[in-house]
């Protein structure tokens, strides 16, 4: 088949465990029988749960639909939980598939078993059709009125949250600031203190620029730079540009240099101070660890006192779900697309995150929205969610080249940025690594392998929930989390460095903090806003993070 | 809305149609939920606030929660004890 007409690899992910199962063809005929048996026995149990319940009240036309469609539901969910659960296995135990293979093969069998749901088809929902009797068909009116606002305004994509009820600068994003710093594809914002002094070395945050970079000031109660402001931080955020198509050249090493490391020179001056601590968020850490790389390969005095990563790749032999996405022609393909209009579009970005979790974030919300024709719920992250951007066209074949392929930063000289080779062996700041044990995205025992490749020291901080929660983690008197935390310097076995942590209640947000004060210098009267060589342009959340 | 263990079970089953006829109880962890993870907290989340107006916070929703628990803190939202 032509690579272009099926550029995820889909046809073979799907076909590898039926070739697999060629190997062990008797255990492949049992494992057929235990599935007839078992549809038999499921097909028994359905007519008699048809027989035992019969409708209540025969005059009643709409209770009796409403009986049959609940039976059907029911009938529905019992033959596909059988089927969910045979394809899992067939899957899984399929011999001698290599993992990756299993991995997409699942990836998309999981797409396909989860769009089965009785719950995603109007006949086999209860609630959908109650509602609609009720509503003397209104509600469904109402659904393909929200389906077709989808249509016109979310690229088709299923609304996630009320989109009306948030405004940035007004309800989310509310943490007071002055954006400092503006250039062609970063915005640097300064926030305003919340004590009368502050730590010598403030903080940068650089956050990754596929979402905007307000998830880390989502709200007063779980902002994560509130926090750090009330810890006495100096708190610097980059808010990046959202790519139009005339930026289609703008390059990963243009963030590296327009980006990371301008936001730590202009830190640096506004507080007057030798080094800061630099924190990178996903694909900011990434784009961190580069930049440590880079400053490493010169014998110069480092602007990066220490350095944080949460939830970011740096191995990415094992970059978790979205392994079913990365395959050459899948990479070409996108990397066309993206060639084609100059920017790879946040919707295609949108669509192939929610892949990664389709019940929670398709399948529940079309239901709710078109079928139930509810409005979609309020919530906060779910609008950041929605609230995607743009890649440029150069750096996202780059990014997904040089990193997803071919695991570039593993790799002796594998990565030189101008005539600097990047060797994070030659990384000897104090580190601080944080993976979340549920990460889909940034696997947290990928993120460990942080701790092998670069110099030393390094503590690993595992938080629970996942790539999102885990790191957006306020301490509360409710907090349920758990966290681990530990030295780990040169460690690579994930599973054996967890056996010896004990874990710690609530969030691992304060570990950080005592982990960066004695490095963070004096006390100190706060630095001005800007200072006379950056004078505030205007108020946070800025420009960039409405485009 | 009157909260009650009937009513967060009844939308843990709206939440969560993989429970099919796993038997809710008070003692019920939110990790043994089929397919629960942390975007399916978010979920929970918007759907208790939905339906009992009440704001649960997205850190209780952990894997050890109880729906015991859940049930508490929408009764009387008030901390039991400091945590960090």
């Amino acid at each position: 088949m032509n690579p272009m007409m099926d550029p995820f690899a889909v046809s073979d992910a799907l076909a590898a465990p039926n070739e697999a199962w060629q190997e062990a063809p008797e255990a492949l005929l049992a494992r057929c029988r235990k599935l007839q048996e078992t549809f038999q026995s499921v097909t028994e149990k359905v007519f008699t749960h048809f027989k035992t319940h019969p409708p209540d009240d025969l005059d009643d036309a709409e209770a009796i639909v409403l009986h049959w469609v609940r039976n059907l539901a029911w009938a529905g969910q019992q033959y596909h939980r059988l089927l969910s659960d045979w394809m899992s296995d067939y899957i899984g135990e399929a011999p001698s598939l290599d993992s990756g293979r299993r991995l997409r093969a699942r990836f998309w069998m999981r797409q396909i078993m989860e769009m089965l749901a009785p719950a995603n088809y109007f006949w086999a929902n209860p609630k959908a059709v109650q509602r609609f009797i009720e509503s003397r068909g209104e509600s469904l009116k109402q659904g393909l009125d929200n389906w077709i606002e989808d249509l016109q305004h979310n690229h088709g994509l299923v609304g996630l949250t009320g989109y009306d009820h948030f405004k940035l600068g007004s309800n989310l994003a509310v943490t007071p600031g002055r954006v400092v710093f503006r250039n062609h594809i970063l915005e640097l914002i300064q926030y305003e203190p919340l004590t009368e002094t502050v730590w010598q070395v403030p903080i940068i945050l650089i956050q990754p620029w596929i979402n905007k970079y307000y998830i880390f000031d989502l709200s007063a109660r779980n902002s994560f730079v509130a926090y750090l402001l009330r810890q006495g931080f100096t708190v610097f955020i980059t808010s990046w540009k959202n790519p139009t198509p005339d930026m289609r050249d703008v390059s990963f090493e243009d963030y590296l240099h327009h980006g990371a490391r301008k936001a730590v020179t202009v830190a640096r001056e506004i507080c007057n101070c030798d080094a800061v601590h630099a924190a990178g968020y996903c694909i900011g850490g990434t784009l961190l660890a580069v930049l440590l790389g880079w400053l490493g390969a010169e014998d110069a005095p480092s602007p990066i006192a220490d350095a944080t990563l949460f939830a970011a790749l740096l191995d990415f032999s094992e970059p978790g779900d979205l392994a079913a996405f990365i395959h050459p022609s899948a990479v070409e393909a996108v990397s066309q697309l993206a060639d084609s209009k100059g920017i790879l579009e946040n919707h295609y970005i949108a669509t192939a995150f929610r892949m990664l979790n389709p019940n929670d974030l398709i399948w529940r919300y079309m239901v709710n929205n078109y079928f139930h024709g509810e409005p979609p719920p309020r919530s906060d992250m779910l609008y950041w969610n929605s609230d995607g951007t743009n890649l440029p066209a150069v750096m996202c074949t780059t990014y997904l080249k040089w990193f997803y392929l071919e695991n570039r930063l593993t790799k002796p000289h594998g990565l030189t940025i101008g005539k600097r080779v990047i060797d994070l062996k030659k990384v000897r700041w104090p580190l601080y690594v944080v993976g979340s044990a549920k990460d889909h995205i940034c696997p947290w025992q990928a993120t460990f392998q942080t701790c092998a490749m670069m110099g030393h020291p390094v503590r690993y901080v595992l938080a629970d929930e996942g790539h999102i929660t885990g790191i957006v983690n306020p301490p509360s008197p409710w907090s349920k989390k758990q966290y681990w935390a530990g030295a780990a310097t040169r460690r690579r076995d994930a599973s054996k460095w967890l056996q010896k942590q004990t874990p710690n209640k609530g969030s691992w947000w304060p570990d950080w903090v005592t982990w960066l004060k004695p490095r963070s210098g004096q006390k100190v009267p706060p630095p001005a806003m800007g200072g006379k060589a950056y004078p505030p342009l205007e108020a946070a959340p800025g420009t960039y993070v409405h485009e | 809305m009157q909260i009650s263990l009937e009513r967060i079970a009844e939308g843990l089953r709206e939440v969560f149609p993989e429970c099919g006829d796993m038997t809710l109880v008070m003692e019920t962890q939110l990790g043994e939920l089929p397919e629960w993870d942390s975007m399916a907290a978010v979920n929970l989340q918007t759907f208790l606030h939905q339906q009992f107006e009440v704001e649960v916070p997205l850190e209780l929703l952990a894997d050890q929660t109880t729906v015991e628990e859940i049930l508490s803190f929408m009764k009387n939202p008030v901390p039991s004890e400091a945590s960090n």
